[in-house]
């Protein structure tokens, strides 16, 4: 499963390579693309459990979803 | 090349006592690099090597986010002191080779984390790498409004070409 997240709160490359390695950590999810200019996260998911641990990590980086 | 001392732990003057290292978990570090979890201190009876680096780059708190856990990630490395104002850190290691090994992964991450004497070269900054990347997969790909240059890369070597960069 496919979806695009929108990410408030990043505003640089730096910040976009945080929500990549957070989401990369999660098994059974993958960063599609990380847009930092308009906030856009595609990521792939294999669970709706696994859509709420991406949500949680974005979070936890200090970005709103 | 390395300006780096060894020391045996002992207390210098202007230094807070060697106290237990701490053991944590790089992704649970949230905050910047002078938090404490990051600043540990190294192994009180053991041997360390101590690196006073300037680090080019780092402008914001997720740049201090990447350092800190690239540097927790290297097992037994970690921050003794740390200036953000300065953008300079000691960084305290069980060996010179694994300050080299830091460095080498903070400058692939678009940081360079410099010695004294050492000038910083232009050009590398944030995530500079990643961005490389995502250009040449934009490319391959076709996104982004690289469409006639996908078209140009198709003709000369096949519409497969862009799988190669599905691991980055």
């Amino acid at each position: 499963m496919e979806t695009t997240l929108k990410v408030s709160g990043m505003h640089c490359t730096a910040c976009k390579m945080l929500v990549e390695d957070a989401i990369s950590e999660i098994k059974g999810a993958n960063a599609v693309s990380v847009d930092h200019t308009t906030g856009a996260v595609t990521v792939t998911y294999d669970s709706d459990e696994t859509l709420e641990k991406i949500r949680t990590a974005i979070r936890g980086e200090g970005f709103s979803v | 090349m390395d300006d780096t001392k060894d020391t045996t732990g002992k207390r210098e003057p202007g230094r807070t006592p060697a106290a237990p290292a701490k053991k944590v978990k790089a992704d649970r570090i949230t905050p910047g690099l002078d938090h404490p979890d990051v600043s540990c201190t190294p192994e009180a009876n053991g041997n360390f090597t101590e690196a006073d680096l300037t680090l080019h780059g780092m402008h914001c708190d997720s740049c201090g986010k990447i350092i800190g856990r690239t540097v927790l990630k290297s097992e037994g490395a970690c921050i003794r002191e740390c200036d953000r104002v300065n953008n300079r850190i000691v960084l305290a290691c069980r060996s010179r080779h694994q300050i080299g090994e830091i460095r080498r992964t903070l400058l692939e991450k678009g940081y360079q984390a410099l010695l004294a004497g050492e000038e910083a070269q232009q050009g590398f900054e944030a995530g500079s790498f990643h961005r490389g990347i995502s250009f040449i997969k934009s490319v391959y790909t076709g996104e982004n409004g690289f469409e006639t240059e996908n078209l140009l890369v198709i003709f000369a070597y096949g519409p497969k070409a862009g799988t190669v960069l599905g691991s980055f």
